[in-house]
């Protein structure tokens, strides 16, 4: 098993207990992006995003020449408006950044059309706010056959791409959210399986240091299957058409709404269909 | 794409879509009409947006426009090169269409501060028109050296003003009465469709050829998208044959599809005159013997 990647803290202290790990480093200003990045680098850690929550709208973030090569994820709140990102929009395609927008603001399923458009990759949040179902769904729909050449609109194009008829596809990576590929560290270097786990002080280890094969840590092997609880607690999702492609995140919130049942089966069906026509254009190509 | 209703406005999703159709099509220049396509809430964004799709876009418009987007197409647009986007504002003559105050004055502010990027069009509807006010335009406002100039065609099932087409040769004469302004200004004479090539003479041929080039006679379809993605053939045939663009898959098969339907029209009704019928030059695909328009109105007793 591959070793997940760390979601560190811009700590330097703690960074550079860290050589050889893939590493995302989150932080909390913007002009802090480009000396994160360079901190990771030079303690012999390998950088696998550089993570970033502000809240301005992504017109009004100034994108530095230093910014050039660094792979970052920036969590807005939304796009703002087109006239103020047009000046910097080759930037925003041309640089590593990839933009996350909650799904639950129907303004931004628009901006994440027009940024895919424009060659910028965007990722929806399934946040507290119930999406707009219809509209999600004609974004789905733009992100899996849209006819010209576009930039991937998350999570759809992952799980077009990843899905496989006879399991269960887990996308939380896409958000840091999947202890098979990251664990969050706080600035001790205390160990969670979530970003949620580490606000709530839900550790399963001292110090990262202490899990040589994570596999062998009790809870962290709970941690990777944790969708099971939907099961024990015999929640209505277990019975969603779209369960498969689904593991309760459309569902805000842990709840079952029908939009989003409606929504997931559409989208499998989406899928299957994109699946079905890609093999017939390349027959050699095996499904994910 | 075109508007006429302003309650029917064009969504981001439409323009992304025809965006995408168009690239498909290979087809990389795209004209904003309206109503008046400067009111659209958005219409700075999405023309910013569609130049970044590699469009070349021209924009049709009265200048006519508030302060505010007047200010937002100053510090948005004016630093693009005409190049990439072009302006046409539809200019009336101020002594023989009045118009109130205040909306000459828009206009004028509006050539002041676009002049560069604009071309003056202007849209013949009677046989006494007068181009003068546009050549003073022209000096006055560094508009470029060009004049689109349009020739009002009867708009199927509906009743406008228009060019009769035994006027069509006074129109002509008038147009070419322009020659010396045209040669001492430098300005070139542009032609939309509708000028059926006999009502030239051979002289009127040779001034026109010398000061724009190369002249079309004909009347193809010049595809009109509204905000609610149907498509019509152009402007004059926009409440007949009306199709939805989610029908077809290029711009080349909406083409055909309305070439098709001009070729239908033209069988009951060749073109604006009788001779049309046994015309070489129509045969020969040099004219098509007036605007389709013409035809559907001859036959439309």
């Amino acid at each position: 098993m591959k070793r997940p990647a760390l979601v560190c803290p811009h700590v330097p202290s703690l960074l550079e207990q860290m050589n050889g790990y893939d590493i995302a480093v989150r932080v909390d200003h913007l002009p802090d992006v480009s000396r994160a990045a360079e901190d990771v680098r030079s303690a012999g850690g390998v950088l696998t995003r550089v993570i970033l929550e502000t809240d301005q709208p992504l017109s009004t973030v100034p994108i530095p020449e230093d910014w050039a090569g660094i792979p970052i994820a920036l969590f807005a709140p939304g796009m703002g408006t087109y006239r103020d990102l047009s000046r910097q929009i080759q930037r925003w395609r041309d640089f590593k950044i990839h933009v996350y927008l909650p799904a639950g603001n129907s303004e931004n399923l628009v901006s994440a059309r027009i940024l895919a458009s424009l060659g910028v990759t965007c990722c929806l949040v399934f946040d507290e706010r119930e999406p707009d179902w219809a509209a999600l769904s004609d974004l789905m729909t733009y992100a899996i056959f849209g006819p010209a050449p576009h930039a991937p609109v998350e999570p759809f194009h992952h799980i077009a791409e990843h899905y496989s008829p006879g399991t269960y596809l887990n996308w939380g990576s896409l958000y840091f959210d999947d202890p098979k590929e990251y664990l969050h560290l706080d600035s001790r270097g205390r160990a969670a399986l979530s970003r949620r786990d580490l606000s709530n002080g839900l550790f399963i280890a001292e110090h990262i240091s202490s899990i040589n094969d994570p596999l062998e840590n009790e809870e962290y092997v709970k941690g990777l299957n944790a969708w099971r609880h939907y099961f024990l607690e015999d929640h209505p999702c277990i019975m969603c058409e779209g369960w498969k492609i689904c593991l309760g995140r459309f569902g805000f919130n842990g709840s079952h709404k029908a939009g989003c049942s409606r929504f997931a089966a559409d989208m499998l069906s989406e899928i299957e269909q994109y699946q079905s026509q890609r093999q017939e254009e390349n027959p050699q190509e095996k499904t994910a | 794409m075109a508007e006429s209703d302003p309650s029917d406005i064009l969504s981001w999703e439409n323009v992304i879509y025809v965006a995408d159709f168009l690239i498909r099509s290979n087809d990389h220049h795209i004209a904003l009409l309206g109503g008046e396509p400067t009111l659209h809430p958005q219409f700075v964004d999405m023309t910013l947006y569609l130049l970044e799709r590699g469009f070349h876009v021209t924009v049709f418009t009265s200048g006519i426009m508030s302060d505010e987007r007047l200010e937002q197409l100053g510090s948005y647009l004016t630093t693009l090169s005409p190049e990439r986007i072009q302006f046409v504002c539809n200019l009336n003559n101020p002594d023989q269409t009045p118009a109130p105050k205040g909306e000459t004055e828009k206009v004028f502010q509006f050539l002041t501060a676009l002049g560069r990027w604009t071309t003056p069009g202007f849209n013949i509807y009677r046989t006494d028109f007068s181009l003068d006010f546009i050549f003073d335009y022209i000096a006055r406002f560094g508009l470029q050296g060009q004049i689109r100039l349009g020739l009002s065609s009867p708009i199927a099932n509906q009743d406008n003003l228009y060019i009769k087409k035994e006027d069509m040769k006074k129109v002509i004469d008038r147009l070419y009465g322009y020659r010396h302004l045209f040669e001492k200004l430098r300005v070139r004479p542009s032609l939309d469709c509708g000028f059926p090539l006999c009502y030239f003479t051979d002289e009127q041929l040779g001034w026109f050829y010398r000061m724009a080039g190369p002249m079309n006679f004909g009347c193809g379809p010049a595809i009109d998208i509204k905000p609610n993605m149907d498509v019509y053939s152009c402007f004059p045939l926009s409440n007949i044959h009306k199709r939805s663009l989610f029908e077809f898959n290029s711009i080349q098969e909406v083409v055909a599809f309305y070439l098709d339907l001009h070729d239908r029209i033209r069988q009951d009704s060749p073109g604006v005159f009788e001779e049309c019928a046994a015309c070489i030059f129509r045969k020969e695909g040099r004219c098509s013997g007036g605007g389709v328009c013409h035809s559907i109105e001859a036959s439309c007793p």
